[in-house]
């Protein structure tokens, strides 16, 4: 790595003060997995680092019927946590499948969305349990819905001087089912090619407030709300599930890249979609 | 839908170079303290080239293991090897040093002869003795036997040992000809589960035997056969040089991208030891190194065959090829 200077944030309004400060050389480092990677592949030399991993922002706490997770809290913590199992067991699930234990003990939750992959593994679980970011920037907060956060492939609306403090999820509806898969080059430590997160509560047998969403097969992570509305006020039948699946895969714009190709993305996004919603239902 | 299948496979494999001219030799020092020291120029890639020389040398010797140090980590100082490939190692080196360590036994028994006052015929090499066959008074510890030849007879007890397998001579009418030192067998079974709507493909079980002529560490072998078996099941499911071939695009430049498996993606392994032993091997033996990559990959493929009847000619079998194939047979 070139040289440059360290800091160490005490908090997260010292963090974006500095990324103000210093401006485009500047990076925020908290688990390293993605910034390291691009560092030791010379993809940039940042002038400046700035570590999130002493800024306070690491932790699980309730608030009500929401859970707030510190942007720095690492993903075996959340995966480990009894209180995420609890009230929001879909992104256990998927925070299960992610990378490998060793990656999961640095990399954080916050990084991942910050680093806007269509491929992040906590997006799809997050985006249909309705999540949402405190962004904390040198001029003050705001919240900003998950949902409305990624503009692009490695683009979101984090503005040069915001990191992303906290995430809030809303607790997972009790009578709601849930699902959620991924499709990778291999069973663990593979990045995903395919990724569904299904989240359906159910009301009087009827589902009521469904949510798809799909990782790799968009330039974001994506929302598949046509296809979850058809769900809406309808039982799980065959002919429900076969409608939202294929409504599903009709919102994906996939692209060819190492992993696979737009044609089977799309594919297995309808199959997936299937499948999940079929287990939902049975 | 989620249909299975089951696949059997079968291969045999050659140790060593074929056609003849694949050459090892071997060193076998006894020290002063009956210790044996094993030099030979194949190196150690994991397969335990050491552990095999050093059972062989305490075998002739009828020392323990503990007691025989092998060197062969640098190509400068050893002797002639043509190295570790070919699955040779076991097969040539291993003749080698047997042949090394029974030459040093007989410097040790013409020693032992003048001391114990018998023939050379009727010593044996035991229990870290020299001693009379059927007479087990007359028996002098190892060390007894390496220190006064060492020190009183100005004895080297060094034994040499050069395996080469003569050149295959071929018959110019009919070419026939004998170019192999030994073939192994071996087979494999695989039962697959095939996802007709994603083609992925679960690999349920995987039993792979193998003949290793003797099996001389069959821990060692048990490893080594599911080492190959991981690789063929890479090679079978995941691993992809070039994987939108003929379009060089999307070459993976990490262990990232080429994936290889991982433990989750190995099945439930079974390792059967076949002992159909080599008529010139040491003690029997063959060498199975290379070859037990070889048979999962078409074991699974053909398990997929008869899930979904369809056949995958082009490897790895990846998803997205178990669902064109799916899409061209129902079409």
């Amino acid at each position: 790595m070139a040289e440059g200077e360290f800091y160490r944030a005490a908090n997260p309004q010292e963090a974006a003060g500095l990324l103000a400060q210093h401006g485009g050389g500047a990076r925020v480092l908290a688990g390293g997995t993605d910034l390291m990677v691009a560092i030791n592949k010379r993809k940039f030399k940042p002038q400046v680092l700035i570590y999130l991993g002493d800024a306070g922002m690491s932790g699980i706490s309730q608030e009500g019927d929401a859970l707030l997770i510190g942007a720095a809290t690492p993903l075996n913590e959340i995966l480990a946590s009894p209180l995420v199992a609890d009230k929001a067991p879909l992104l256990a699930a998927a925070i299960k499948q992610m990378a490998s234990p060793a990656i999961r003990n640095a990399g954080t939750i916050g990084g991942n969305l910050a680093n806007a992959s269509p491929a992040a593994d906590t997006a799809t679980p997050l985006l249909v349990l309705g999540a949402s970011l405190k962004l904390v920037g040198a001029k003050g907060e705001r919240e900003v819905p998950l949902a409305e956060f990624f503009t692009g492939p490695g683009q979101s609306v984090l503005g040069a001087d915001e990191i992303i403090a906290q995430v809030k999820v809303p607790a997972q509806a009790a009578k709601a089912k849930w699902a959620y898969r991924k499709v990778g080059k291999r069973k663990a430590q593979s990045l995903s090619v395919v990724s569904v997160a299904v989240y359906c509560p159910l009301s009087g047998g009827k589902v009521s407030g469904a949510a798809i969403a799909l990782g790799a097969v968009a330039p974001t992570p994506l929302l598949a709300t046509e296809a979850a509305g058809l769900l809406n006020g309808k039982a799980l039948d065959e002919a429900t599930i076969a409608a939202a699946a294929k409504a599903a895969a009709g919102a994906t714009s996939p692209i060819d890249d190492a992993r696979g190709t737009a044609w089977y993305r799309k594919r297995a996004s309808e199959a997936v979609v299937k499948q999940l919603l079929t287990e939902l239902a049975g | 839908m989620k249909k299975q299948g089951k696949g059997i496979a079968a291969g045999f494999y050659p140790s060593g170079m074929s056609g003849g001219g694949d050459s090892s030799q071997a060193m076998v020092k006894v020290q002063p303290d009956g210790s044996a020291v094993v030099t030979v120029g194949s190196c150690d890639i994991g397969q335990g080239c050491k552990t095999i020389m050093a059972q062989i040398t305490a075998e002739v010797l009828g020392i323990d293991y503990e007691a025989v140090k092998v060197v062969n980590d640098d190509t400068d100082n050893c002797p002639l090897s043509f190295g570790t490939f070919a699955s040779r190692v076991t097969y040539v080196d291993g003749l080698a040093t047997k042949m090394a360590a029974e030459d040093a036994r007989r410097i040790l028994f013409e020693v032992a002869a003048v001391m114990l006052e018998c023939s050379e015929d009727e010593l044996e090499a035991a229990d870290s003795q020299i001693r009379v066959q059927g007479n087990p008074d007359k028996a002098l510890s190892i060390g007894e036997v390496a220190g006064a030849g060492t020190f009183g007879m100005r004895k080297f007890i060094l034994g040499l040992g050069h395996y080469m397998r003569d050149l295959a001579a071929m018959d110019p009418e009919t070419c026939e000809c004998d170019p192999f030192c030994t073939l192994a067998w071996a087979a494999s079974y695989a039962e697959v589960e095939v996802d007709t709507e994603t083609g992925e493909v679960d690999i349920l079980r995987l039993v792979n035997s193998y003949d290793v002529g003797k099996a001389m560490n069959p821990t060692h072998l048990e490893g080594q056969i599911d080492g190959g078996a991981t690789m063929g099941v890479g090679a079978a499911m995941s691993e992809d040089l070039h994987p939108f071939f003929p379009s060089l695009e999307f070459q993976p430049d990490n262990l990232g991208d080429y994936a290889i498996p991982t433990t989750m993606d190995v099945p439930d392994m079974e390792s059967v030891i076949y002992e159909c032993p080599s008529t010139n091997g040491p003690y029997g033996a063959k060498g199975i190194g290379e070859m037990t990559a070889n048979t999962p990959g078409p074991a699974i493929v053909n398990a997929i065959h008869d899930a979904v009847g369809i056949w995958i000619t082009n490897l790895p079998a990846t998803p997205e090829k178990v669902l064109r194939a799916l899409d061209a047979k129902g079409a």
